[in-house]
């Protein structure tokens, strides 16, 4: 796929994401949607495959995730700061098709 | 926006590496649609992360933490997941606590909720805000003078905490701020004022880019500022020359890999960054510096002989200096002799470093404590200046003065007003804003407050952050001072020392750190700001969680405790607690340079303090950067020492696993030194001399002429590279041998690099008894 395509299809993604739920950032749909999408999995690798700065990506993280959140952290790795992700149901569920 | 598009789950990762990075700047921009052709908005972008490591600038505001060893270890330490919730205090006397080493104390984690000393059970017990508040107002209001209080301030604490602590302090009646900065770059600052009109350096983070030659005096990088490296890396590669003053050798200096260049660490290469590596005695930075200038002025006699043009920039010299022709006199009357013998090095080595001064159109000069913790640093700092000036390396691009801080916001808490003898200007504003009569009486730094707690006439200490019991000289001496409070209060992230000697009433207030996000009522997450070594004011949003639903940050303290003692009839403590932008906009209206400070802030790597010197204004009585025309000291420690048997220089400096008072690991791992830190580093002809071999014990001996006696127990020797009679080792553990009484010349910073000590090793006392 053209990189312009493929552009275009994962930033439609995310605004769809952020219709669903008008609380998240761009940054925190991006990060959701590379997370279902199987891009990242981590706060570094997606700072770095995005080109973000992986404090900025720490941040989303850390303030999306939650009991009630579409993100939950797994672990972080100490010295890196480097923060595994998954969705959780609720993630799961803004990134499927609402009928 | 219409029904949404399922996409759906990919079974190939990705596009390329562009269409994702392109991704990424869209995903910064706060606004929607993303997916339109709207341009990057910058000022929208999300707030910057300032890495709380050190005070180098950072050309790439934000993740600049990660690819730098300090940087990781600051977070990872603030991140840590380990709590000293109220059980821990419940569980151990404070008198248990004492015999923890600062390292031991750290290890146990972020503090989680307000304590109270309770000196029944020696222990500190849970208490509410509002009740630590409340008492903390009615002691500072029942003492019969402000005077009575010290108010401590570390340089962590942002520009908004510094600004409303200083607000409330000069509220409440007192200019007493003892803060960090006066044991480190007070003689910076009080030098350059002289010198060139005012107290920062002149240089940009973009004139290392351009400079010809960088000179690093008392200075090691590769521990204390690990990015500045990165930026001597570039200049060395493109050919500018970096020459080193640092009486030990250190190896940050003389090769840096940079775990960026991945082509440099798959090869295991390196880069030389020190073209030059010069090796004074402690304390003779001044003598090496003029050395130099007494082979410019002979390059330039030599060249004026034979025709030549001047080698000096006569045209900066005349139009913009004075004193020149009294500082060439003070130049020619000092001989060789004297320079060589006070700084350390040879003719040839001077002169050396001179040429490399010489061929330089643009330099730069960086320097730290090694040169500010001497008892002649001011006049030190003026010697360097005057070499700068000789050739107009000061306000030109690639060129300047630039010491370099170490706390990440030690600069701007000055300027915010941090400062026990502000200027009348700044006073004058801060009155005007507020409508209230700011005193104006001197008040105390570090060694003042000292002085009054220890004679009685301050009887409580506040500290907005650090580790004052460690961080000042004399260690035992302050712990009693402490003592004697009627009231000690310290705001922190973890347990230190300094909260271990309680007073009458004592609290520890658990506070947000810089990674931390700090939400206001509303929910909103707020920035802080802070300023750099290069004057570079940033703003700076928190990453992580707070460490406890307790916490609260510093500026919310102490609003709190300003509200509970001076009332909010003046200021509305809780209304700019709530929002950071208000308190922001006060400090546009008091401090110049900082107008449209909540727009500018936003803006990616903040904005510039503008710095007259750096434009070729000269704010000196004389109205032009003024020659300081003295002569070298009479004697410096290494002179008096060798007049001694057995005496020698001692200075106190970091470890690679440390930042200040924070011990991160017992490693330092440049200097070879690993599971210790009782170590004292000595030339291994000194140590022959001593008949000790390396790893054997000794004591050291304090060798003040004050009469104190003071004794550092079983430290290990480590023979290194470092100059006859000079030792070195760690503080704090090494701060009980600093004299109180030693200080600089109109600094008044302690002499923590020229100690005078002795040895009395373990295998002579086991001999002698």
């Amino acid at each position: 796929m053209a990189d312009d395509v493929w552009q275009a299809d994962f930033l439609a993604f995310v605004e769809a994401i952020r219709a669903r739920d008008t609380t998240l950032s761009p940054l925190a749909a991006g990060i959701v949607a590379a997370v279902f999408q199987g891009i990242s999995a981590d706060s570094r690798s997606f700072a770095k495959l995005f080109g973000i700065a992986h404090a900025l990506v720490l941040r989303e993280i850390n303030m999306l995730s939650g009991p009630d959140a579409p993100l939950e952290i797994i672990r972080r790795e100490t010295r890196t700061q480097r923060t595994h992700i998954k969705l959780t149901v609720k993630g799961e569920a803004l990134c499927r098709l609402i009928p | 926006m219409g029904k949404t598009v399922f996409i759906g789950k990919r079974s190939n990762a990705a596009g390329g590496w562009g269409a994702l990075k392109s991704c990424g700047k869209r995903l910064l921009e706060s606004g929607s649609p993303i997916s339109g052709a709207r341009a990057l908005m910058k000022a929208n972008q999300p707030d910057g992360f300032d890495c709380p490591g050190c005070a180098w600038g950072d050309p790439e505001h934000g993740s600049s933490f990660e690819f730098c060893e300090n940087g990781v270890k600051a977070v990872a330490w603030e991140a840590t997941d380990k709590r000293t919730p109220p059980d821990f205090f419940a569980a151990h006397t404070v008198t248990s606590l004492q015999s923890w080493s600062d390292y031991e104390l750290e290890q146990q984690g972020r503090l989680t909720h307000p304590m109270r000393y309770d000196p029944a059970t020696d222990t500190y017990v849970r208490t509410s805000w509002d009740a630590a508040f409340a008492e903390i107002g009615e002691i500072l209001n029942g003492f019969d003078t402000p005077d009575r209080a010290e108010f401590y301030t570390s340089g962590r604490a942002s520009n908004e905490a510094a600004f409303l602590y200083q607000l409330f302090v000069r509220l409440y009646g007192t200019n007493n701020f003892p803060d960090c900065s006066n044991m480190c770059h007070e003689a910076s600052g009080v030098a350059m004022k002289q010198a060139i009109g005012v107290g920062k350096g002149t240089v940009l983070l973009e004139d290392f880019e351009k400079a010809d030659a960088i000179f690093v005096i008392g200075q090691n990088p590769g521990t204390n500022h690990p990015r500045m490296l990165g930026d001597l890396r570039r200049a060395a590669q493109r050919g500018a020359k970096i020459v080193v003053f640092n009486p030990v050798r250190e190896r940050g200096l003389e090769r840096f890999a940079d775990p960026q260049d991945k082509l440099e660490m798959l090869r295991g290469g390196s880069t030389e960054i020190a073209s030059d590596y010069l090796q004074p005695r402690l304390g003779g930075d001044m003598a090496a510096v003029r050395g130099m200038a007494k082979a410019v002025f002979a390059a330039d006699d030599a060249a004026l002989a034979v025709g030549q043009p001047s080698v000096l920039d006569r045209a900066f010299l005349a139009r913009h200096t004075a004193d020149f022709q009294a500082y060439r006199a003070a130049v020619d009357a000092t001989t060789w002799a004297e320079i060589e013998d006070q700084s350390g090095l040879t003719r040839l080595e001077i002169e050396r470093a001179a040429d490399t001064y010489l061929s330089a159109e643009r330099v730069i000069c960086t320097w730290a404590m090694g040169v500010t913790q001497h008892r002649h640093s001011v006049i030190t700092i003026r010697e360097i200046a005057n070499f700068m000036m000789l050739r107009g390396n000061i306000g030109k691009p690639g060129a300047g003065l630039c010491p370099v801080r170490g706390h990440s916001n030690v600069q701007g808490d000055r300027t915010v007003g941090i400062n026990e003898k502000a200027p009348a200007a700044f006073l004058d504003a801060l009155e005007k804003e507020f409508d209230f009569k700011a005193p104006r009486k001197e008040g105390h730094n570090v060694l003042a407050a000292i002085g009054a707690m220890l004679d009685g006439s301050a009887r409580a200490f506040i500290g907005l952050g650090g580790n004052f019991a460690r961080a000042t000289p004399d260690s035992p001496i302050i712990a009693k001072a402490l003592a004697r409070q009627k009231l000690t209060v310290n705001i922190a992230t973890k347990l230190n020392h300094s909260h271990l000697m309680p007073g009458e009433v004592s609290f520890i207030l658990p506070c947000l750190g810089r990674t931390e996000i700090d939400r206001n009522s509303k929910g909103v997450s707020q920035i802080v700001t802070v300023e750099d070594s290069m004057s570079m004011v940033h703003g700076s949003g928190g990453i992580n969680k707070p460490a406890s639903p307790e916490l609260r940050s510093e500026v919310a303290i102490v609003a709190g405790i300003a509200a509970a003692t001076v009332g909010s009839a003046k200021v509305d403590w809780q209304a700019l607690a709530d929002d950071y932008d208000r308190i922001r906009d006060h400090i546009a209206n008091v401090i110049p340079g900082f107008e449209n400070y909540n727009e500018r802030v936003r803006k990616p790597r903040g904005f510039h303090l503008r710095n007259s010197a750096a434009n070729r204004e000269w704010e000196t009585p004389k109205g032009r950067a003024t020659f300081w025309t003295g002569p070298l000291p009479a004697a410096v420690e290494h002179q008096v020492a060798r007049g001694q048997d057995g005496v020698f220089v001692l200075q106190t400096f970091r470890s690679h696993d440390q930042y200040n008072t924070t011990i991160y690991g017992m490693d330092d791992r440049y200097r070879g030194v690993y599971g210790g830190r009782n170590v004292v580093f000595i030339n291994p002809a000194d140590l022959a001399e001593l008949g000790a071999e390396a790893g054997d014990r000794s004591d050291v001996i304090g060798r003040s002429s004050d009469g104190i006696s003071r004794i550092a127990s079983d430290f290990r020797f480590v023979p290194y590279d470092i100059p006859r009679g000079c030792v070195a080792g760690y503080y704090p553990e090494l701060n009980v041998l600093v004299p109180l009484s030693s200080a600089g010349d109109e600094s008044d910073t302690p002499t923590s690099k020229s100690v005078l000590v002795s040895f009395r090793t373990k295998a002579a006392t086991a001999a002698a008894a």
